[in-house]
């Protein structure tokens, strides 16, 4: 599903030239769950970027589902992110203005999806997600743990292909992290590619293969279990 | 000064705003001290002299059977004397002569004509003249004395001493008179209703007749008198009734002349109320698009200093100290305002001062605006600063710190945007309305031909000579028609006194007439509806207008007679009404008189001729006949746009101060975006890796502002509405008040909005997510 080939990408400031990614060759198949590891700014979250499509690469290639789209325009990048990758973020990255149905809804809106069509959607992924009765409430009013379920239902409600999670637990305390981890595993045995970014070992444990990224370079991969194992 | 260095830091790191912020307001400084220096010069007509508040003029009001009246400024001659004996409260009174159209003067090699007045010794106790050279008194002793102007003695004698010299008086074109210069005095402020370049002394005619109306007469009155009173006592003398008509004599306050410009024979140039209400608008309009503009950035700025705050509150900072210090950024901001629009302001004066046809005092020295200029600075500075001041240093230390609050929430700002967009949408109807009723004006057919036609006023010996003059000009092939005529433009004077059959003895009415030759018609491409065109000769034929003809309500007009002082006339025909005066007044009843001793002279010429060979060839015939005096020709459209020079003026000034409004709006509209784009850029972020589009992020950050500006559109068109309406019904003549005025105003205020608002918008849009996003 996803294949990098030399992909590089170097950011420029007037003063310095930094490069973030150094030749990253990466193969993930549908279906998989990859967690990508290594220290600070060692080029995971840039990584990740790039394949979901947020940002181009300065060299190499990048092809999605079978198609080159590292020189894509931001216009062709939109249309192909459009309802086949959702993002989960360490922040949440909830818009403060929105309840939390409205914040669900948003990727619909812009799939152009019928009123009647969105509020089903939506209605089924905040069951799912167990927070449906707070779906009048406004992020402030939520736990982080509660937050970061709604960030979530927002990345699958219009039930991508991809979902890219970067540090998805990093601002939840243990028992809201093993709950967010589950339900992400619970959304891969369904069928959803997971590629995710993370600082915790512990997280690791639920991929299938962890990438370890150092300086920009992808230094060891190890798999941990097989597709279609599962998780006592 | 730590506060002031503060200040400063905080305004170089927000450059962009402090810069739109102080050029917003300087710009609005300076163009609310042009319209209100404009406006203080207009109200202050006339206060220069010492005792304006005592000084009144005597005026009449002629009131006439069909119910029309016209306002008179000259008295009869014994009117003044009259009233300082038999009236206690009259100090003092005056006459004095204007002299028509000014006079000639000669001294040395130079000769000039202007403007004066003959006045008695007394016109000194009443008027303020300041003597640069010479005494008033002087003119009690000696008849032979005159008075000039600074600005005439500098034209006639430049460096020299004008003590002394002799200067020749053109009484007419026939007679001169010696007088010798007495005194000079300061030009008269531009603000005085009454202009003249010389003063010599008065020797009254006809002193006794109460039916000579030669005079202009001023009182100085402490106390008023009662009108009804007034008018007994002069009734005694003067029986009117034998005229006709009813006169009402009242005194006028000096101070009040200057927006009556109804004075028949007006010399004065009148001035309008209406322009000093539309310019007083503009200006606090526009103030107060500068003054919200202003607060809102200053909040902004504000919000940037409140993790400053919280700290120092931690560290011990008293609240009201705090409050203080939020004065310092538009404090500093108002005094850099304040340098530059006085810079500003005499820079541009002179192009001003040329512009609006006024000589305004410079801003140095109009202390009244000065103060008025610093008081605003002062008080926007300082409601600007104390404002989120307060709001800020009443905040709990950690709220600051962790800023989650902002000063003035969006909704504040927007019914700001809201409220400017209303000043400004109203402002922007109504120049185009004015703009539509000039246009009107221009377009209407006002019953006459007014192209190609030149106008050469004749002056000395020449209309004894006018039919040799006609056949001379006639031989040109470029020229069609010759008419000479009463000066078609002027109002028009009206005798009183007409009547016909049919009417009682003693009702009379006022008509106005003008005096022309047979070709007057078909110069001016006249219709006759009935009748014929007098013919060549016979004095007592009449030609009157279909007014005339309602007022008379005669069934057949024609060979009718209409009477005045005992003369018969018969009407032999009957033209359409045409508008030769200023379409501020209706068309009244008119009575052409044939005559040829007008002294008009008016050039009807073909399309498509040599205008300056033209000029050329009259100027040929003109000087053959009359080697003396100067050539003198106006182009009749130029005459005619001339009478209609103050609205031109006006709404051409308008016009500049409605782009400084929208340009100052746009300045804050254009600040605003970028913050409201700014605290959004996490919002944009989101919206665009959940698949927004740019399109869309541009849409979600226009609509807001659109929604306000519609919402300003709703609330400006009503009041413009009502606005127009009261303006228009100054025209006798007046064109509609179409919906399209206010939709294009809508439209192009909207316009100007989504422009400003999209410039930030885009980059916001076009930015990548993942910066956005990072900022975490």
């Amino acid at each position: 599903m996803i294949k990098t080939t030399e992909l590089t990408k170097v950011f420029r400031t007037e003063e310095i030239e930094t490069s973030a990614l150094n030749k990253v060759d990466l193969h993930i198949q549908k279906g998989e769950f990859v967690a990508i590891m290594g220290p600070s700014g060692c080029g995971k979250s840039t990584l990740l970027n790039i394949i979901g499509l947020l940002d181009n690469p300065s060299g190499g290639q990048y092809h999605f589902d079978g198609e080159e789209v590292g020189n894509l325009k931001e216009r062709n990048r939109t249309l192909l992110r459009k309802g086949n990758v959702g993002f989960v973020f360490q922040s949440f990255n909830l818009i403060d203005e929105l309840n939390v149905y409205e914040n669900v809804e948003l990727p619909l809106i812009y799939l152009k999806l019928k009123a009647r069509e969105r509020k089903e959607m939506v209605e089924k992924v905040l069951e799912r997600m167990k927070i449906a009765h707070r779906k009048k409430h406004f992020p402030q009013q939520l736990s982080g743990g509660q937050q970061q379920r709604v960030a979530i239902a927002r990345a699958v409600v219009a039930n991508p292909k991809l979902i890219l999670a970067d540090e998805p637990t990093g601002n939840l305390d243990s028992k809201n992290g093993l709950e967010v981890m589950n339900l992400l595993t619970e959304l891969n045995r369904e069928g959803t590619t997971i590629v995710m970014v993370t600082h915790s070992l512990h997280d690791s444990e639920f991929a299938h293969r962890v990438v370890n990224l150092f300086d920009g370079q992808i230094i060891t991969e190890e798999v941990k279990k097989q597709m279609g194992e599962v998780l006592l | 000064m730590g506060l002031v260095k503060i200040s400063f830091r905080n305004l170089w790191k927000n450059k962009s705003t402090s810069l739109i912020n102080l050029l917003g307001l300087t710009i609005a400084l300076t163009s609310f001290v042009f319209i209100f220096m404009w406006v203080y010069h207009e109200v202050t007509f006339d206060r220069f002299h010492k005792n304006f508040k005592t000084i009144y003029m005597v005026a009449s009001e002629w009131k006439y059977a069909d119910g029309k009246s016209d306002f008179i400024m000259e008295t009869p001659t014994p009117l003044g004397p009259y009233l300082k004996d038999n009236f206690p409260e009259v100090t003092q009174s005056t006459r004095f002569a204007k002299q028509f159209g000014g006079r000639f003067l000669e001294s040395g090699d130079k000769k000039f004509k202007e403007q004066g007045l003959a006045v008695e010794p007394s016109f000194f106790d009443i008027f303020t003249i300041d003597f640069v050279s010479g005494d008033s008194k002087t003119i009690e002793n000696n008849p032979n004395s005159i008075f000039i102007s600074q600005r005439l003695a500098d034209k006639f004698f430049g460096e020299d001493d004008p003590g002394n010299q002799m200067i020749t008086f053109f009484v007419n074109e026939k007679s001169t008179k010696q007088y010798e210069i007495a005194g000079v005095y300061k030009d008269l402020p531009d603000n005085s209703s009454i202009q003249f370049d010389f003063l010599i002394p008065v020797a009254i005619e006809d002193a006794d007749n109460w039916f000579a109306f030669g005079y202009s007469t001023f009182v100085l009155l402490p106390n008023q008198i009662d009108r009804a009173q007034l008018n007994n006592k002069i009734a005694q003398f003067y029986d009117y009734k034998r005229l006709g008509f009813d006169i009402d004599w009242y005194l006028h306050p000096i101070k009040d002349i200057h927006f009556k410009s109804d004075y028949q024979l007006f010399v004065y140039h009148p001035g309008d109320i209406q322009y000093v209400y539309i310019f007083s608008i503009a200006g606090v309009f526009i103030l107060l698009i500068a003054m919200l503009n202003f607060m809102s950035l200053i909040g902004v700025l504000s919000t940037n200093r409140m993790k400053e705050s919280g700290i120092r509150k931690i560290s011990g900072a008293q609240k009201n100290k705090l409050a203080f210090s939020f004065l310092g950024e538009p404090l500093l901001l108002v005094s850099f305002s304040l340098i530059f629009t006085f810079a500003l302001v005499e820079t541009l004066q002179p192009a001003f001062n040329s512009f609006s046809g006024n000589n305004l005092p410079e801003l140095h020295q109009n202390t009244v605006i000065l103060v008025i200029l610093f008081i605003l600075a002062l008080v926007i500075g300082t409601l600007s600063g104390i404002l989120p001041g307060v709001f800020i240093a009443s905040l709990k230390p950690i709220e600051s710190i962790k800023q989650q609050k902002t000063v003035g929430n969006g909704t504040f700002r927007k019914y700001f945007i809201a409220f400017q967009f209303t000043l400004a949408i109203v402002l922007l109807s109504s120049t185009f309305l004015i703009n539509k009723q000039l246009n009107y004006i221009f377009r209407k057919d006002l019953g006459f031909q007014k192209e190609n036609i030149v106008h050469i006023p004749l002056k000395g010996k020449i209309t004894e000579e006018y039919a040799l003059i006609k056949h001379e000009l006639l031989s040109n092939p470029a020229i069609s028609d010759v008419t000479n005529a009463s000066p078609l433009l002027s109002s028009g004077i009206e005798l009183p006194g007409w009547t016909w059959d049919g009417i009682s003895a003693d009702e009379k009415h006022s008509i106005a007439r003008i005096y022309a030759d047979t070709d007057f018609l078909k110069t001016f491409g006249i219709h006759l509806i009935l009748g014929n065109n007098f013919s060549e000769g016979n004095s007592n034929q009449v030609i009157i207008n279909e007014e005339a003809a309602k007022v008379m309500s005669l069934k057949n007009p024609l060979h009718q007679y209409i009477q005045l002082k005992g003369v018969d006339y018969e009407i032999v025909g009957v033209v359409n009404n045409f508008h030769s005066r200023h379409l501020s007044h209706q068309i009244r009843p008119l009575v052409i008189i044939p005559d040829n001793n007008a002294r008009n002279l008016y050039v009807q010429y073909k399309s498509g001729i040599d205008q300056a060979s033209l000029i050329t060839n009259i100027n040929r015939v003109y000087t053959q006949f009359n080697p003396e005096l100067p050539f003198e020709y106006h182009f009749f459209t130029d005459e005619f746009i001339a009478t209609y020079r103050d609205e031109h003026r006006m709404l051409e000034l308008l016009s500049y101060f409605v782009i400084v409004a929208f340009l100052i709006l746009s300045f804050g509209l254009y600040a605003l975006s970028k913050q409201v784009a700014l605290s959004k850029t996490k919002e944009i972020g989101i919206r665009k890796v959940n698949g927004a589009k740019v399109s869309e992020i541009l849409t979600m950050l226009n609509k807001d502002f659109v929604k306000w500006v519609a919402i300003a559109i709703v609330i400006a068109v009503p009041l413009a509405w009502y606005a127009m309406n009261k303006w228009l019904e100054n025209f006798a003549y007046k064109t509609s008040l179409s919906w399209w005025i206010f939709a294009v105003a809508g439209v192009l205020a909207l316009g100007i909005a989504l422009l400003t608002v999209s410039w930030q918008s885009w980059r916001a849009a076009t930015r990548n997510p993942v910066e956005a996003l990072r900022y975490e």
